[in-house]
């Protein structure tokens, strides 16, 4: 079992109750580290723990919520500044991770940290979308023309806009991975079981789908740079769906493979029954793990993935050198060798140097 | 125990090992360090600091380190860590203390949002505060330096720190970084003042630390309310001059001037209205430090008589 305190907290947050002084100066420093201070103090409000905690826990999560409430409102502003701007498109927008939770209100975005907002539309509207942003104002963040075409012929998404007068990054994907990656989500299935968000002209993903996109993102799109608050989500959508229905995990394996996406969903549900203990059923468990792959790698992998994941501050030095080799196996399964070593050589030889000059708020 | 009172052979270990916790204000730093000399201008100039419990939740937790590369040979550096992780180019070892101390700055503009912060000095004579923005140019640090010599408390040279809802300043004192001829003004204007070593050529010319009064320190717990606001002006030659000016133009440069007034949106808003509405507002020219501060001291007792 772990003794990781932030585990410790975010598996049974009435634990806190029990922390001791120096135990809540290590769990503070993670959860801010781990984008989850704000998000912790959420949890504790709900449970109505704040008045056991000390002092200047309250203060630190306070100023963190102050911190993403900002980022969410300008992340609201955002998306209705963006559902305005493609009104004349008449194309469906589909909000992505933290933009869903904010705009739906799922349990994950209760103090989430958002920096840019994700959205997904059909692939037969992508030029027009973006023509009709550029038009307004939203750039494209890189001008570099050998950036530009791996953007557009090998991942998922455009190059990332940001609007000329405001800070938030706008991704637009037309699918959940890389087009040149090993796994090939069918975008069509997406949208045919899309929902809905209550209040709102916005679509998101169905509850399966929505879970789905989670794990393969934190385990095939980024070297797993999200980190414990990607794998939180995961836990807290699968508690939150599995509650409103009773055939949740079914539904979930089955849609994997149809989705050609069990890979990812073995690696989510594993991690987050381990380290988080969501109560994922027995069945379920066994049902993903059809989709392990080998032994070793099996082995390798789980390793790798306790280790980035699990809590821990900036300079520890094995997460940072488990979280290098992901990086490196991120590549991989992005694109394949025919593909990625000119990437690469381009990456460090060719491309000039240059550094963004728009930065965001900026946090320490 | 306070920092004039500590063994420095003592407290040199606790800081080499698992670092020395102290309040600066309402936070806490946990501070680790091998660097002798840093350490000892840190004694010197916070004497009345206190060191506290290292097993306590501190806010910041800081380390000042000399990188581990060749450069350290021939031109020694020292880097300023936050919980293991450095934002900044590091400083030549010899500016350590500048450094950190502009590091802390950082760290807390940038995280300490259950605060309204302010970019301004602070100051307090019998309960009442004295908020003076620091604007291009006013001469702020000089001024707050001065005052703090003629009967006010310090409550900071650089953070008016507001908690929302609540409509009192809580204190934050630290030294006031003098620059280029604000030191030898300072020097002569108040003998008596503590002053560190003089840092020649940093980012803002040469720079030497006024050590906070040991009162203002002892009374970093008591937070006195606004009074006053007043936007100085440093005007050569110019006679002392204090000017009312609308509490709507006084609340609009307020807040463009804070550090995170944008960030906290409604919050921001309605702790800067409630401010302002106890607070008198001035715009104010000087020149001469001594008039300066009796213009300012006249404000004191013009409120007494009034109530």
């Amino acid at each position: 079992m772990s003794h990781n305190i932030l585990l410790r907290f975010l598996k049974d947050p009435t634990t806190a109750t029990q922390f001791t002084a120096s135990e809540w100066d290590l769990l503070i420093r993670l959860a801010r580290h781990s984008k989850l201070l704000s998000h912790m103090g959420f949890l504790l409000a709900e449970l109505d723990l704040k008045a056991h905690c000390p002092r200047k826990a309250l203060d630190n999560m306070q100023g963190a919520k102050a911190y993403s409430d900002f980022y969410q409102t300008q992340a609201n502003w955002e998306l209705r500044q963006l559902q305005n701007a493609l009104a004349e498109t008449k194309s469906p927008i589909l909000l992505l991770k933290g933009a869903a939770y904010l705009v739906a209100q799922l349990p994950p975005n209760r103090g989430r940290l958002l920096s840019d907002v994700d959205i997904l539309v059909p692939h037969n509207k992508l030029t027009e979308v973006e023509q009709c942003l550029n038009g307004q104002g939203w750039l494209s963040e890189t001008q570099d023309e050998y950036d530009q075409r791996y953007y557009r012929d090998w991942m998922h998404e455009i190059p990332p806009l940001r609007h000329k007068n405001r800070g938030v990054e706008v991704d637009i994907h037309h699918n959940l991975l890389p087009l040149a990656g090993s796994l090939q989500p069918n975008a069509e299935l997406l949208w045919q079981v899309a929902q809905p968000i209550e209040k709102s002209n916005f679509l998101m993903l169905c509850p399966t789908d929505m879970v789905l996109h989670s794990a393969s993102h934190l385990f095939f799109s980024d070297e797993l740079r999200g980190g414990i608050r990607d794998l939180v989500d995961i836990h807290q959508l699968c508690q939150h769906f599995s509650q409103q229905d009773s055939d949740f995990w079914d539904r979930l394996t089955a849609r994997s493979e149809e989705m050609d996406l069990s890979r990812p969903l073995y690696y989510a549900l594993n991690a987050t029954h381990q380290l988080l203990e969501t109560p994922v059923p027995m069945q379920t468990l066994k049902a993903v793990n059809h989709d392990a792959p080998g032994l070793i790698a099996d082995k390798i992998m789980q390793r790798l993935i306790t280790q980035v994941l699990e809590p821990h501050l900036p300079d520890n030095p094995a997460a940072n050198f488990a979280q290098r080799l992901l990086y490196l196996r991120s590549h991989w399964v992005r694109m394949p060798l025919q593909m990625l070593l000119p990437h690469l050589f381009h990456k460090a030889f060719l491309s000039p140097r240059k550094k963004n000059t728009t930065r965001s708020l900026e946090t320490v | 125990m306070r920092f004039g009172e500590l063994d420095p052979q003592w407290l040199r270990q606790q800081a080499k090992n698992g670092g020395i916790s102290f309040n600066t204000g309402p936070f806490r730093i946990q501070l680790q360090t091998q660097i002798m000399p840093l350490l000892e201008l840190l004694t010197q100039l916070y004497p009345a600091s206190e060191l506290v419990n290292n097993r306590e939740v501190a806010d910041f937790h800081i380390r000042m380190a000399q990188p581990r590369n060749y450069r350290r040979l021939w031109r020694p550096q020292a880097r300023f860590y936050i919980d293991g992780r450095s934002h900044f180019e590091p400083y030549p070892l010899d500016h350590a203390f500048p450094h950190m101390e502009w590091g802390l700055n950082y760290c807390i503009a940038t995280r300490a949002h259950q605060y309204c912060m302010l970019h301004s000095a602070v100051v307090a004579r019998n309960g009442r505060a004295l908020i003076l923005p620091a604007m291009p140019g006013s001469g702020k640090s000089t001024l707050c330096a001065a005052l703090i010599h003629r009967g006010w408390r310090l409550l900071s040279d650089e953070f008016g720190l507001v908690q929302p809802g609540k409509n009192r300043l809580t204190p934050l004192p630290r030294v006031i970084p003098l620059k280029n001829r604000s030191i030898d003004i300072i020097r002569e204007f108040a003998p008596e003042a503590t002053l560190g070593p003089t840092f020649p050529k940093t980012r803002k010319g040469d720079v030497a630390h006024l050590a906070p009064p040991v009162d203002a320190i002892l009374n970093q717990d008591q937070h006195p309310e606004p009074a006053w606001v007043v936007f100085p002006k440093y005007t050569p030659n110019a006679s002392s001059q204090l000017e009312p000016i609308p509490k709507g133009i006084a609340f609009i440069r307020l807040a463009n001037n804070a550090f995170n007034y944008r960030l906290l949106g409604e919050t921001g808003y309605k702790t800067l209205v409630s401010l302002i509405k106890s607070c008198k507002c001035y715009s104010f020219s000087y020149s001469d430090l001594e008039s300066a501060t009796q213009t300012l001291n006249a404000l004191v007792s013009k409120q007494e008589v009034a109530s």
